[in-house]
């Protein structure tokens, strides 16, 4: 049992690793490589099972540094609240400053991102003793996946996954729905649990599929673990168990109000709702009215 | 701007908002990701007055274009604009021009 109540978890190690790092979520690859060769990164433990080889082709590069920030200047067009402030050129590039520490009051990282968004540069503030760069910093890295798989078919949401004999069923809810309650009776009923709080969905070819992610929830050891997601289920506790089937058209709009992605670009949007579309063609998405019990999740795997 | 501003006043939409025929829904997407309420349906005649306001129309002419395509009356039409047009302003989707009358 590796799920454990919100809140409750056991501090875990970080994990260096000299001049370069890759990390895979999904079908996407973000390389992470020193612009001096040597500079270490530092990445929680909990993203190690997401690393891969450093020559795996990558979908964005990121030559990086620990040096004093250049903040550009200009107008910010888009804020994170106050987390992020975004600044985009007249040639569609981006400068993203991410702030930290106390009331999101200190700039911490600059992230560059080329107008193609394959390449780009990252420059982390000399803030901490060891000089490494935290490859997996909040929401640095969160906000980066969450842009890019809005530009390479897939999307990132409010739900935990489990895998049960290959097939993945997708529990998608806001926080409190149930989704990591969810998930702990479907780990203790033998299902594989990726991820209990952010799920990437993608469609590889032409079959949607749920991918686990290292970010929030509950549960422990996440996995990048995948599978074609056989049902959709939004979550609603309720005091007797049953499926409500929804339309293609109000699934793919209870989907994209619970995606964790910034809506910055209008062609991201458009692209995601596409996605969204593809995956509501092909997977039938019921509304699951449940309580907390291994009845709910059986109903949910196949009965009626 | 109200929609007792007619005459002159043209609009046109803004680029902070995204539309998308979606699985037989048309769909109104705020940019921006603190936006409490990120998603719109619009009804089929609204997302033709979407269309028809990425370039700058008076009421009169989004008025004119319903006349055009349904069966309803001139009356009818323009209030329906004037609805549409307010609850465009509301969400600072459109910007106007012009002097009001």
């Amino acid at each position: 049992m590796t799920i454990l109540p919100r809140g409750v978890g056991f501090a875990t190690g970080r994990v260096n690793y000299a001049g370069a790092v890759s990390l895979r979520f999904g079908q996407l690859v973000i390389a992470f490589r020193a612009k001096d060769g040597v500079t270490a990164f530092n990445i929680d433990e909990t993203h190690a099972p997401f690393v891969v080889p450093t020559e795996t082709p990558a979908d964005l590069e990121l030559t990086c540094s620990v040096a004093a920030l250049d903040v550009p200047e200009g107008p910010v067009t888009a804020s994170g609240a106050s987390s992020w402030d975004l600044r985009r050129d007249a040639e569609g590039g981006e400068d993203i400053v991410f702030r930290g520490g106390p009331n999101y009051g200190t700039d911490v990282w600059h992230l560059r991102l080329d107008p193609s968004f394959r390449t780009g540069t990252l420059t982390e503030a000399p803030l901490m003793p060891n000089r490494a760069i935290r490859a997996d910093g909040y929401p640095l890295l969160e906000y980066v996946v969450a842009r890019l798989l809005a530009r390479h078919d897939g999307a990132l949401i409010h739900a935990s996954t489990a895998i049960v004999d290959g097939r993945a069923y997708v529990f998608v809810g806001h926080s409190r729905a149930g989704k990591s309650t969810m998930a702990a009776i479907a780990e203790a009923a033998g299902a594989q649990i990726p991820t209990d709080d952010r799920t990437i969905l993608t469609i590889r070819d032409g079959r949607p599929m749920a991918w686990g992610t290292p970010w929030h929830g509950s549960l422990i050891r996440k996995t990048p673990d995948g599978a074609p997601i056989e049902k959709l289920y939004l979550l609603q506790q309720a005091q007797i168990d049953r499926k409500e089937p929804l339309s293609q058209a109000h699934a793919v709009k209870e989907l994209f109000v619970r995606l964790i992605q910034p809506r910055l670009h209008g062609m991201e949007v458009q692209r995601t709702l596409e996605i969204l579309e593809r995956i509501a063609q092909k997977v039938p998405m019921a509304r699951l009215h449940f309580r907390p019990t291994p009845a709910a999740f059986d109903l949910a795997v196949g009965g009626e | 701007m109200t929609s007792n501003s007619v005459g002159a006043v043209q609009y046109r939409r803004l680029d902070n908002y995204v539309y998308r025929l979606t699985v037989g829904e048309h769909l109104l997407v705020a940019l921006h990701a603190r936006r409490d309420q990120p998603l719109y349906a619009l009804t089929p005649t609204g997302a033709q007055l979407w269309e028809r306001l990425a370039e700058w129309a008076t009421v009169e002419e989004l008025t004119d274009a319903l006349v055009r395509d349904y069966e309803v009356s001139a009356d009818d039409a323009k209030q329906d604009v004037r609805d549409f047009i307010d609850q465009l302003e509301s969400l600072k989707a459109i910007e106007a021009r012009g002097e009001s009358v």
